[in-house]
């Protein structure tokens, strides 16, 4: 589904590079982790297959269902079904929720959204992330606590239905009990969409135990280190990142 | 506040100048509608009186006045305009009497490269005390247009409540980002932002200056 093929990338206008090389594929319906100490480029990473304007890609190139989508933009890549949600999502004053939802269902799916249909859909997964009803007449993002923002991505994947789903460090500022809910929702959405693939970025195994991942790839100055599975994950809540050894190449996954 | 009946709120297209008079206690709530017209208002807002302006607005130059004539008089001016030529917005507001209040919030868009500018000054004279005047302006620019704010406070009073801001820039890169990796596309996303900047009630606004939205579409 996802092919990212050697790819240098840096920050626009700036010498800066953060990744070096980088290579990953995502098969259909498979899950994969990435795990790093700050600063390793993970975000950046995710930024870069949306198509952030920030950062350049100098060479390689990303495929997304067998199509180039290295220099496109990033609102043609979301209506071909990649969704990022993000660490902490932008607020946008005299925008209500409801509002933009809809017209992103809308622009999507490219046909006219059913009033009625919409707001039938968007109360029952709402109810399944236990979100107030209210939240959906408030302004996007504006005021919400943390774990609002993050249910709030949850809510607006549930809605677009996207075939690669990327999720930003979403464990970060959620207490366990919402932790729970956000990835019982992530897991009955991959579950109802078998195919839909999922790249998380994350720095606690705790996610993991949750939603269970195919791969866990260790990231290090901004290129894949090691690839395993959750043990890997494990090992690296016990004893850290300095405990990865780095051994062949063909520990790496590409 | 009594509670406002639609229709029975005011709406002014302006076609030359106009003078306008709120009578002790009365609540009037005005729209004010005006496209390629410049012209000059003056408002009077007597003891008690509450004066709401909704001032939508697309290539024109305005200078309103407004006094505060009794006390506890008030004032609420929301101003908001498209640009596409040379234009300027002038609001002087005179707290005349003690206890009244102005709440200004000016917002612009300066489409091509022409120049915008809003001057904003109350004024409170000594001895009108516990006064309260606050603005807020915003000029987005999509070009590189000359656009100028001058929030100007001119208080001669020490027991006075105010405060002012002004900025000039545009829509944050972040929030079109956002919007756009949800699918919208960047016109849809500019659209979005402009209505959100720009309008209060996309009700309200459909029933008394359908252009002003049209317009915000063709931007």
């Amino acid at each position: 589904m996802l092919e990212i093929k050697n790819i240098d990338v840096g920050i626009k206008d700036s010498k800066k590079e953060i990744l070096k090389d980088f290579s990953l594929s995502i098969g259909e319906g498979e899950v994969h982790a990435i795990m790093g100490p700050n600063g390793t480029g993970k975000s950046t990473l995710a930024k870069v297959i949306m198509g952030h304007y920030k950062y350049e890609v100098t060479s390689g190139s990303i495929v997304f269902c067998s199509q180039d989508i290295t220099y496109i933009s990033v609102d043609e890549r979301a209506r071909m079904g990649i969704f990022l949600g993000m660490q902490d999502p932008t607020e946008i004053e005299g925008v209500t929720n409801s509002e933009f939802l809809r017209t992103a269902l809308k622009e999507v799916t490219g046909e006219k959204v059913n009033l009625y249909t919409f707001i039938k859909e968007v109360e029952r997964d709402m109810k399944d992330l236990k979100l107030d009803d209210a939240m959906l007449h408030r302004f996007l993002n504006k005021g919400f606590s943390g774990g609002e923002k993050k249910k709030n991505e949850i809510l607006q994947l549930k809605v677009l239905k996207p075939k690669l789903i990327i999720l930003d460090e979403i464990d970060s500022g959620l207490d366990v009990d919402s932790l729970k809910i956000v990835s019982e929702n992530i897991n009955s959405y991959l579950k109802e969409n078998p195919n839909t693939s999922l790249l998380m970025i994350t720095h606690y195994e705790r996610l993991l135990d949750y939603i269970h991942p195919d791969y866990v790839h260790i990231m290090q100055n901004g290129h894949l280190v090691k690839t395993g599975d959750i043990l890997l994950a494990r090992s690296v809540e016990k004893d850290g990142y300095h405990s990865i050894n780095v051994i062949d190449k063909e520990d790496i996954y590409e | 506040m009594n509670k406002i009946v639609l229709d029975k709120e005011e709406v002014i297209v302006v076609d030359g100048d106009l003078d306008f008079v709120v009578l002790p206690h009365e609540i009037k709530e005005v729209y004010l509608c005006s496209q390629n017209k410049n012209a000059s208002v003056r408002y009077q807002v007597e003891e008690g009186g509450q004066l709401i302006i909704h001032h939508y607005s697309i290539n024109s130059s305005f200078s309103v006045s407004i006094h505060l004539s009794g006390e506890n008089a008030s004032v609420r001016y929301f101003f908001s305009t498209i640009n596409e030529e040379d234009h300027d917005f002038s609001l002087s507001i005179f707290h005349n009497a003690s206890r009244t209040k102005s709440e200004v919030i000016c917002h612009g868009v300066n489409v091509k490269d022409r120049s915008l500018l809003f001057s904003i000054h109350p004024h409170v004279s000594k001895d009108m005390e516990l006064c309260i005047c606050n603005q807020e302006n915003s000029i987005m620019n999509l070009e590189d247009g000359l656009s100028i704010i001058r929030p100007n406070l001119l208080i001669d009073c020490y027991n006075v409540c105010s405060s002012h801001s002004a900025y000039i820039g545009s829509f944050r890169k972040d929030s079109l980002f956002y919007l756009m990796s949800r699918g919208l596309s960047l016109e849809a996303s500019y659209e979005i932002l402009m209505k959100s900047f720009l309008v209060e009630d996309v009700e309200k606004l459909e029933k008394v200056f359908y252009a002003f939205l049209e317009k915000i579409k063709d931007l």
